[in-house]
């Protein structure tokens, strides 16, 4: 093992900039945090889970069900993952605006399905389901209610 | 008392930020090649998809294709094994940190930005400022304390300021929502979905959660033995959370060893390792 010798020191102008490049992130960070959102990306807020859910509310989450070439009249539930479409599911459910506006955009996820799942029957018609569970007190109801966002059938 | 000045310098062993690096580099090829790989899959996702982030408006990055991202993905990999035979710390240095920052951006610039890489980020900027370190060297510098002390920085920020979002976002009735309860209903692992039966303990969870986060700074005013303590409570924290919703925060793991006298451990990694080879060669 190398013995400690005297302590290594740093020249003055190797603690300015160090110093500075350390004010730098940290008023990237703080003005993240304090002003910016997920577009400062590195300096984007830390929010994981920062939102509030009420406790008598619903939880949504988004998915998707397919009709597929091999079974045309069967709509059937489909992985949303970046494995089967290129994006995961928060992604979609951050795009639900796009979606509804031109539901021709969901084609795109039949594409990319067909690149990265070659061997699998091809989609030919793909809708989002908006799938909501209640909650009363902060408990599961049992009750889920459905809703179908938006549709796309290939041509 | 120490001027802030000092306390950021604070001397330590040059081979303690050496094992931090291998470890972060090491991370860096697990990453890139199997943990976080929604960036490689938005190769494949149609440009419609993309919104660039402003770092991306700024420098002009493009939507990602597959040529893209195969080079991002295999670049940083070359060259996080280049730095961690040690060779050329710099400059393999910095181009994983470019390569990695710019394979996370196409992973974030599809509408979903991760929440647990921003110290990550600063480790990888600031891990190349040390220059050559051999991990049994036990000189004290001012240049590894620093960087040291710049990564446990980032990483409690990570949990101060992801408290102070919460109030931002979720406001102060945050800790009574039923946040958690989201949580578990999306993405709550079988043998912890008992957990919506019980949701008053979720709640006080949540309390837990954001007085551990608010108090997080008092880890650089208490005594060595106690702050090792506080780092060991975070790990257990984030394990049950992985338990519960398959959540980790992987790269903010790494960083928290930041905390840690990593040489040490390493040491004793090694002697018990000579200690088990030398019977071993007797034999031989």
């Amino acid at each position: 093992m190398a013995a400690a010798g005297p302590t290594l020191r740093l020249r003055p102008a190797g603690k300015v900039w160090r110093a500075g490049l350390v004010l730098l992130l940290t008023a990237g960070f703080l003005g993240g945090t304090t002003v910016g959102d997920d577009h400062w990306w590195p300096f984007s807020p830390w929010r994981m889970f920062s939102t509030s859910t009420s406790p008598n509310a619903a939880v949504a989450s988004t998915l998707i069900e397919v009709r597929r070439a091999d079974a045309p009249a069967e709509w059937v539930p489909a992985p949303l993952t970046p494995g089967t479409v290129g994006l995961n599911r928060a992604e979609i459910e951050g795009r639900l605006d796009l979606i509804r506006a031109d539901p021709t955009v969901l084609g795109t996820l039949a594409d990319s399905h067909k690149r990265l799942q070659p061997t699998e029957p091809a989609w030919v018609g793909i809708r989002v389901v908006i799938r909501r569970y209640l909650l009363k007190d902060g408990a599961l109801t049992g009750e889920v209610r459905d809703e179908t966002v938006a549709q796309w059938a290939a041509s | 008392m120490t001027s802030p000045a000092a306390w950021l310098f604070t001397p330590a062993p040059v081979g303690r930020v050496a094992i931090l690096r291998i470890l972060t580099y090491a991370f860096v090829i697990l990453d890139v090649v199997w943990l976080h790989t929604s960036g490689w899959y938005h190769g494949y996702a149609d440009p419609i998809w993309y919104q660039p982030l402003v770092m991306g408006q700024w420098l002009h990055l493009p939507a990602a294709s597959v040529l893209l991202v195969e080079s991002l993905k295999w670049g940083t990999v070359l060259a996080a094994l280049i730095a961690l035979t040690g060779r050329l710390p710099r400059a393999a240095g910095c181009l994983v940190a470019v390569g990695w920052i710019w394979y996370q951006y196409i992973a974030f610039a599809y509408g979903k930005v991760d929440h647990d890489r921003g110290d990550f980020v600063v480790a990888l900027l600031l891990l190349p400022t040390l220059g050559q370190a051999y991990w049994r060297d036990r000189s004290l510098s001012e240049a590894a304390g620093f960087v040291l002390r710049a990564v446990q920085l980032a990483a409690i920020a990570t949990y101060f300021l992801s408290a102070w979002a919460k109030v931002r976002f979720g406001g102060w009735e945050w800790v009574n929502s039923a946040t958690m309860v989201r949580a578990v209903v999306r993405r709550g692992t079988p043998w912890m979905k008992w957990l919506l039966d019980v949701p008053w303990l979720l709640q006080a969870t949540q309390w837990g959660l954001f007085i551990a986060e608010m108090a997080s700074p008092l880890i650089f005013f208490v005594p060595e033995r106690v702050r090792r303590w506080m780092v060991y409570g975070w790990f257990a924290f984030h394990t049950l959370t992985y338990a519960s919703i398959t959540i980790a925060f992987w790269p903010h793991l790494v960083m928290m060893l930041a905390f840690l006298p990593i040489e040490e451990y390493a040491d004793r990694l090694a002697a018990r390792f000579s200690r088990a080879r030398r019977p071993a060669e007797r034999a031989a």
